[in-house]
């Protein structure tokens, strides 16, 4: 693959965090030992690529997301990021403005849909304001494109009218997934997206993100305990052992043959379960 | 979605009203407990019955007392003296003629909103006193919560969003220390340093100058504002200590909270995510805060009203209790409960009109009737 085929190139990703030991008054005690939340981890990830990251509890996983959205700041690494529609970019090295402006290719779902929406704004407010924020659509315009969006991922318009708190946790999920679709992303980052919702939603939503990404060819790098939802849905796969990167591959190959030890565990554990 | 809509302002509004009559019910509660607290105290209110009414004396005759006892039911059972207080029959000598008196004032009391007459001066009527001086507590008091927030809340925001810099520590600290320091300590302190014997920079007693008749307009404005500042800063301090303290939590809570990691991650501008995202939701609890600052202010101004003589609603109150004026102390006593009462009622309300989660928290009955409501339309 030649490296402009990438959407994202990640190189040697550290992360370690001061150690939880505490002394007296909670004060955090100098030498308690720092726990490596990633060590080197380097990927790639093509355009329109369907990319899972697994491992155990503990593994660095979320640490990976929030460092790639820029959320917490990294002791080491570079992440480069080609979008087809704009420049090519050092994506953690931008200045605090031009990374506002540069958000709007990656762009995350959390785990927990409810306290990812605004308690106190009506959904449309959450949906349009990425429009306007990054200067795509101002005033009306702005809320006809987000009950367009909405109307995409299955909400009814007069759905959107409502408070957080009065949708179901399956509609608070798909409002995030318009949301996150609202600025025009190329990646979407998906943190255990699914695990808040139960089987029958699961489905709906994983479909429903199917759909989106062949329909806007957004590559999707995703956190999953499920290997069975990795199975169906990723193209390559990433296995992280604290903090390390220790397998990568296609899916059937390292989920089929898995060739380091840690792998073959996780492999081992979900057939049993 | 008007269906919805109607619900939610049904139920905030029956919710609002249950919430009144509560209050109303601890009103008359603490109306009860204050009236069998002041009397079970020590001090009999017809010795210091005043030279005013005796004028031969220092000390007032036996006659004159017993005729005071007898004219503000002293000497009656607890329970006719409450209902007497109550009202709204005047159960007095001079009362209504079902309850043996003589019909001169059938009608009086709380429900009436009747306070009485004063013991020691019985031409002033309490109720109209206590009016005087709440002209005088209520700007004050307001000054001062005004003062809290405008300042709390920037100190409080910049706290939180450096929590844990050199800047949040010493600010945090500074509050703690000035959170610890007692009224009547700082109100002697400013007094010393800003008053005659210190820099003389400011008058420290009373609300106007004795020459206050001969300023125009303008020199009045601006004697009563160097009059007021020091009470009213002794007053704001505490309250601002505490109000800052709330809000770096609540923000510290809001700027962790996945939404704004969300809104972060949507490349908004900092502004708008520390005060469109997380102070929009932390400020409504804040605002309820002004409920509970209401009593603290109130016992605050009896420290404060006393100490820069100011002839307030708490000064009032103080002198009630030396003067063992029953009238007096219940009346103070009752009106800083109801504005209590009132703060909580309006940070209520203010809280129903601004979060749309008001209607339906703490109260699975209406969530089911809202998922009732969703049936409905389906
Ligand atoms: N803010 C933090 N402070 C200190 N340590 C942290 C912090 N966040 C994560 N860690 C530690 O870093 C390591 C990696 O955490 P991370 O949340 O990335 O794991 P994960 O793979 O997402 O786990 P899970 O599957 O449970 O979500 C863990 O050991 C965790 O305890
Ligand atoms: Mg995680």
């Amino acid at each position: 693959m030649s490296p402009s085929a990438h959407l994202l190139v990640a190189r040697e990703l550290t992360k370690s965090y001061a150690g939880v030991a505490r002394g007296s008054f909670g004060a955090p005690r100098s030498g308690a030992a720092r726990v490596d939340a990633l060590v080197d981890v380097s990927f790639e990830l093509a355009h329109g690529e369907r990319l899972a990251v697994v491992g155990e509890s503990g593994s660095g996983k979320s640490t990976l997301v929030k460092a790639l959205l820029a959320l917490a700041p990294l002791d080491r690494g570079r992440v480069e990021l080609a979008p087809r529609a704009g420049p090519r970019l050092d994506w953690l090295a931008l200045s605090k403005r031009e990374r506002s402006h540069a958000r709007r290719w990656i762009q995350p779902v959390f785990q927990a849909p409810m306290e990812s929406l605004n308690p106190r704004r009506p959904v449309l407010a959450s949906l349009a304001e990425p429009l306007f924020v990054h200067g795509l659509a101002r005033g009306s315009e702005a809320e006809t494109r987000a009950l367009a969006l909405a109307q995409r991922v299955g909400l009814e318009p007069e759905t959107t009218a409502r408070f957080p708190h009065e949708l179901s946790l399956g509609q608070a999920q798909r409002a995030c997934l318009a949301r996150a679709l609202a600025p025009g992303p190329e990646l979407l980052l998906l943190d255990e997206p699914t695990s808040a919702l139960d089987v029958g939603l699961q489905a709906q939503i994983v479909d429903l993100l199917a759909e989106l990404a062949r329909e806007r060819s957004l590559a999707i790098l995703f956190v999953s305990h499920d290997l069975d939802l990795v199975r169906y849905f990723a193209d390559r796969v990433l296995v992280l052992e604290r903090g390390r990167l220790v397998e990568a591959g296609p899916v059937e190959r390292v989920l089929g043959a898995p060739e380091h030890p840690h792998t073959r565990a996780l492999v081992r554990a979900w057939g049993a379960a | 979605m008007t269906s919805t809509g109607l619900e939610r302002e049904v139920h905030a509004a029956l919710r609002l009203f249950q919430r009144l009559a509560g209050r109303v019910a601890v009103f008359f509660g603490v109306s009860v407990l204050v009236f069998c607290v002041i009397h079970a105290a020590p001090g009999d209110p017809s010795l210091s019955v005043g030279v005013e009414r005796v004028e031969s004396a220092d000390a007032p005759t036996d006659a004159a007392r017993a005729r005071f006892r007898a004219e503000h039911l002293l000497d009656a059972p607890l329970w006719r003296q409450y209902l007497h207080y109550f009202g709204p029959f005047d159960l007095s000598p001079r009362g209504h003629v079902w309850f043996g008196g003589s019909g001169e004032s059938p009608w009086g009391g709380l429900v009436c909103f009747d306070f009485g007459h004063e013991f020691q001066r019985p031409t002033v009527d309490v109720g109209e006193e206590l009016l005087r001086r709440l002209a005088v507590t209520a700007p004050l008091s307001g000054l001062a919560i005004l003062f809290a927030y405008a300042l709390a809340i920037p100190l409080g925001v910049a706290c939180a969003r450096r929590r844990g810099s050199g800047f949040d520590r010493w600010v945090s600290t500074g509050l703690l220390a000035l959170f610890s320091v007692p009224a009547y300590w700082a109100a002697l302190l400013a007094m010393l340093v800003f008053g005659p014997r210190g820099l003389d920079w400011l008058p420290v007693l009373g609300l106007a100058d004795k020459d206050v008749a001969r300023f125009d307009g303008f020199e009045r404005a601006l004697d009563l504002a160097q009059h007021a500042l020091l009470p009213v800063a002794v007053l704001t301090y505490g309250g601002l200590a505490y109000v800052a303290r709330q809000t770096r939590a609540a923000m510290i809570e809001a700027l962790e909270s996945d939404y704004v990691r969300a809104a972060r991650s949507r490349g908004l501008s900092e502004a708008r995510i520390v005060w469109r995202h997380a102070f929009a939701n932390a400020v409504f609890p804040l605002l309820t805060l002004a409920g509970s600052l209401l009593p603290a202010l109130v016992g605050g101004s009896v420290l404060v009203e006393s100490i820069f003589e100011l002839p307030g609603v708490g000064r009032y109150a103080y002198e009630g209790f030396l003067r063992r004026d029953y009238n007096v102390v219940m009346a103070t006593t009752l009106v800083s409960a109801a504005m209590t009462l009132v703060g909580l009622a309006l940070s209520d309300a203010l809280y129903a009109r601004c979060d749309p989660r008001f209607a339906t928290e703490a109260d699975s009955r209406s969530s089911d009737s809202l998922s009732a409501a969703e049936a409905r339309r389906a």
